[in-house]
């Protein structure tokens, strides 16, 4: 250990946010990096006022990768919760803490934290208009509220097993997995998979086969779609 | 719902799923508005359709952070493999880890992807002091690190531009990597003299990183 950093280290939490946030804004950062420390503070010895001071100075740049601005401050607080939950959960893994990684890795990384967390927000934001959108149409004579709760019933992980148990060869399977999982019009799997499906008529012929065949199954219709 | 189509000989197989889809053609459509049988068929297959569009779409896909931690190796090696294979498949995920690799600095990820091998980061700060890279040309920038100095110099050959540099203590073997802010980054190997060469650089601040026997070092804003 150097001398420059043994003083860094025998500092106290608050001095080293304090550098951390003072070299911050200055254009030539430093040699010596309190903010590196107080990582290393935060993850090596699990401290939780360098967790505190690491929040702190590293919000803004969470919600700026997130791409949070237009977010509300309850849902922003929310994101960055996330953020720093994941970031803390990934950098306990055996490659951070064999070898303590360099400020830009701990920057990248959490970066990377910030934008997943973004991204699973948007999923679950779009996936509530989805349900509600679709349920509206498939259900138009109930109030959405139960659609939405019809649907949510349908699709646990065993029912979808069931579903795909339905399936009778592989270009069911995979007409199932691209028009349902995936959001493909049966136009673009005609095109993805020409080999298979030399038009968009051939698509629809499968597509049918399965509505067909899920609209009567009587365990299908037992679930009350 | 009638027991039976007005005229079985109208429509083919498809043809409903089409109409409920709004993708049918005007023979269909004339046939479905005659028969009771094929309307109620058609209502039927779209209220299927519907519900498990709502209900399946993406369902299958990992969160984003799986995705983040799958890009970072942090996965086992069973929920890797099994990543792997979705994302070959699914544009969707293809989409995300694209957004995740920009989020989390393309050259950064290039790097974090040799973590799992990396036991030892190097620390490097840039120093002023001039030392001569081969070919008699005076460096522009010159790192240090608790081991190691890297030199790295800017040379014009006829109308190229070449980014050069060594490691002193020389390491042979060691990729290297140049990462250019907006552009795919290229990678060589140190010779036995840990001399490295990229030919044809244009003009630019670059990344660089250094990997070799589980230690790594970056250095960033390398002039060029």
């Amino acid at each position: 250990m150097t001398d420059a950093t043994y003083s860094l280290s025998s500092l106290d939490v608050d001095e080293l946010a304090t550098r951390c946030r003072e070299m911050s804004t200055r254009a030539q950062p430093i040699a010596l990096d309190p903010c590196h420390e107080l990582f290393r503070r935060a993850i090596a010895h699990d401290d939780q006022q360098a967790w505190a001071a690491l929040y702190t100075q590293y919000k803004a740049l969470a919600l700026h990768t997130g791409r949070a601005s237009h977010l509300d401050p309850l849902e922003q607080d929310s994101l960055v919760n996330e953020t720093f939950a994941r970031f803390s959960n990934w950098v306990r893994t055996p490659a951070f803490t064999r070898a303590f990684p360099p400020m830009a890795v701990l920057i990248a990384t959490l970066k990377k934290c910030a934008r997943s967390t973004a991204i699973d927000h948007h999923r679950r934001w779009e996936h509530q208009q989805r349900v509600a959108a679709e349920a509206t149409l498939a259900h138009p004579q109930t109030p959405q509220s139960s659609g939405d709760a019809v649907i949510d019933a349908l699709f646990d992980r065993e029912r979808v097993a069931f579903l795909r148990r339905r399936l009778q060869d592989d270009a069911e399977r995979l007409v199932f997995t691209l028009s349902w999982e995936l959001g493909f019009t049966p136009k673009e799997i005609a095109a993805r998979h020409a080999d298979i499906f030399p038009n968009t008529g051939a698509v629809y012929r499968v597509k049918e086969r399965i509505l067909r065949r899920l609209s009567e199954d009587p365990t299908v219709q037992a679930w009350n779609l | 719902m009638t027991a039976t189509c007005i005229d079985p000989s109208e429509i083919r197989e498809g043809d409903l799923a089409a109409y409920a889809d709004g993708e049918a053609d005007e023979r269909v459509r004339r046939h479905v508005r005659r028969c009771a049988h094929c309307a109620a068929l058609v209502a039927r297959y779209a209220h299927t359709d519907h519900t498990l569009r709502a209900g399946l779409y993406r369902a299958a896909c990992p969160p984003a952070e799986t995705l983040a931690r799958w890009q970072l190796h942090i996965l086992s090696p069973e929920e890797e493999l099994r990543v792997a294979a979705h994302v070959r498949a699914c544009p969707h995920c293809q989409r995300e880890c694209m957004e995740l690799e920009a989020a989390g600095d393309s050259a950064m990820s290039l790097l974090l992807d040799h973590l799992k091998d990396v036991t030892s980061w190097l620390v490097a700060s840039r120093t002023a002091a001039p030392q001569p890279v081969r070919g008699g040309v005076p460096p522009q920038q010159r790192y240090r690190t608790a081991e190691l100095d890297i030199f790295v110099g800017t040379i014009v050959v006829q109308t190229q531009r070449q980014l050069r540099g060594r490691i002193r203590p020389p390491i042979p073997g060691a990729t290297v990597w140049l990462m250019p802010p907006d552009a795919p980054p290229r990678n060589c190997q140190t010779d036995i003299t840990g001399y490295f060469i990229f030919p044809d650089v244009p003009p630019g601040k670059y990344s660089l990183g250094f990997a070799w026997q589980g230690r790594a070092v970056f250095l960033r804003d390398v002039d060029v």
